[in-house]
C-alpha cells in the first residue's frame, strides 16, 4: 500500500468529517448570502458580495454560535461521563467505576508503560494539564467560540436594530438581550437532547460495526464495551 | 487532538477577525457624510442634500412634501445647524447622533447614504423621523 493510500485510510475519520464541514461551511456561505440579500432588497438596501458576507458578522455569528454549543457539548460529555454513568451504555463507564481512577488504571505516574506519552508519566503540572488536556481543549474552544457569537452577534443585532430604525445596544446589553439567549439556548437544547438520547438509545439499540456502538450480540445492561 | 485543536482555535480567531470587520464604510465617513447634509441644508442646497439621501429617502422625501427631492428637502423641519456629536457603525448601517435627534445611513456606490434624518427616540418604538426613507 503506498503512503498516501495508508495515510487516507489511517486517518479517513477525521478526513471525512473534515470535507463534509468544508462542504457544509460553503453551502452556509451561499445560502447564508441569498438570506442576507433578500433582506437587503426587501428593506430597499443594496445587495452585497460573496467575499463581503463571509467576512461579516453576519454569516460570523451563525456561525458560532453553532461552534459554540458544539463544543460545549462534547465539553460536558467529557467531564460527565467521568463522574456520572448509565447502565448499558457503550458511552459510559462501569457503574462502581466513577471518578478519575487509580493512578494504575489510568498508566500514570510509575504505572506509565512504555509506550506511555511522556507526560503520562512525568510529575506535577505536567502530567496534571495532559490528564485533563482533552477537556481543556474543548472548554476553551467553546469559550472563545461563545466570546466569538457574542462579539460578532451584537454587530449584527445592532445592524438590524439600524435597519428598523431603533437604537444600538452595547456588548453588556447584548449579552443579558432575548436576542443572545436565545440564539444560544435554541442550539444548547438540540445538542443536550442528542447527547442524552445517543446515551439512552445505544442501551438498547446497535450500529453493527461502529466504535459508538455495543457489539450486536452484547447483552442490554453491558456497558463500557472496551 | 492538538491539530484539531489548532485549527478550531484559529478558526475562531478568524470568526472574532471578521466580526471586527465591517460590510460598509467607516465612521468618519459616516460623520462627514452627515455633516455636508446639513450643511447643504443650511446654505440652502437642496440638490446637494438630495444627493446625499438613498433612493428611498429622496422617494419619501418626494412622496411627503409632494414636490421634487431638491426643494422638497428644505422643507421638511429638518435642523440645518444639527452637528454630529457621536457616530456608530455595525456592519452595513450606521447610527450618528445630532443633539436630541439622530440620522440612520446605508451604504452607496461611493460612501454611505442617509436613509432616515431628523430622527427623535420613542420609547420601545423605531425612532420618530422628520425625513424617513425606511
Amino acid at each position: 500500500m503506498s503512503a498516501v493510500k495508508r495515510f487516507l485510510r489511517d486517518n479517513s475519520l477525521s478526513l471525512f468529517f473534515g470535507a463534509i464541514f468544508v462542504a457544509a461551511l460553503i453551502g452556509q456561505s451561499f445560502a447564508g448570502l441569498a438570506a442576507y440579500n433578500d433582506t437587503q432588497v426587501a428593506e430597499g438596501l443594496r445587495e452585497v458580495g460573496y467575499w463581503r458576507f463571509v467576512t461579516s458578522s453576519d454569516f460570523a455569528v451563525d456561525v458560532a454560535e453553532n461552534w459554540q454549543s458544539e463544543y460545549l457539548q462534547f465539553f460536558l460529555y467529557i467531564w460527565a461521563t467521568v463522574w456520572l454513568i448509565q447502565r448499558g451504555s457503550p458511552e459510559s463507564k462501569k457503574p462502581g467505576s466513577e471518578g478519575p481512577e487509580s493512578d494504575e488504571q489510568q498508566k500514570v505516574g510509575r504505572f506509565a508503560e512504555a509506550d506511555s506519552p511522556r507526560s503520562a508519566a512525568a510529575d506535577g503540572l505536567r502530567r496534571v494539564l495532559f490528564s485533563h488536556s482533552l477537556l481543556i481543549a474543548m472548554g476553551s474552544i467553546f469559550v472563545l467560540s461563545w466570546l466569538a457569537q457574542s462579539v460578532t452577534g451584537v454587530i449584527a443585532y445592532n445592524e438590524e436594530q439600524l435597519t428598523n430604525l431603533e437604537a444600538p445596544v452595547d456588548w453588556l446589553g447584548y449579552v443579558v438581550s432575548a436576542d443572545f439567549w436565545n440564539r444560544t439556548l435554541q442550539n444548547w437544547q438540540s445538542e443536550f437532547l442528542a447527547v442524552g438520547s445517543m446515551a439512552a438509545l445505544s442501551i438498547y439499540l446497535r450500529e453493527r460495526g461502529s466504535s459508538e456502538s455495543k457489539k450486536v450480540g452484547d447483552p442490554h445492561a453491558q456497558s463500557d464495551t472496551e | 487532538m492538538a491539530g484539531l485543536s489548532v485549527v478550531a482555535g484559529l478558526a475562531v480567531v478568524a470568526a472574532l477577525l471578521a466580526g471586527c470587520s465591517s460590510l460598509g464604510p467607516g465612521s468618519e465617513e459616516a460623520t462627514d457624510a452627515t455633516t455636508r447634509f446639513f450643511e447643504s441644508l443650511a446654505e440652502g442646497d437642496g440638490t446637494a442634500a438630495c444627493a446625499l439621501l438613498n433612493e428611498s429617502a429622496r422617494e419619501a422625501v418626494e412622496e411627503q412634501t409632494d414636490a421634487r427631492c431638491a426643494d422638497g428637502v428644505l422643507t421638511l423641519g429638518l435642523d440645518p445647524d444639527a452637528r454630529p456629536d457621536g457616530t456608530e457603525v455595525y456592519s452595513r448601517a450606521a447610527f450618528v447622533r445630532t443633539g436630541p435627534t439622530a440620522v440612520f445611513l446605508t451604504p452607496g456606490d461611493d460612501g454611505w447614504l442617509i436613509r432616515a434624518a431628523g430622527c427623535e427616540p420613542v420609547a420601545d418604538a423605531p425612532f420618530d423621523c422628520a425625513l424617513d426613507g425606511s
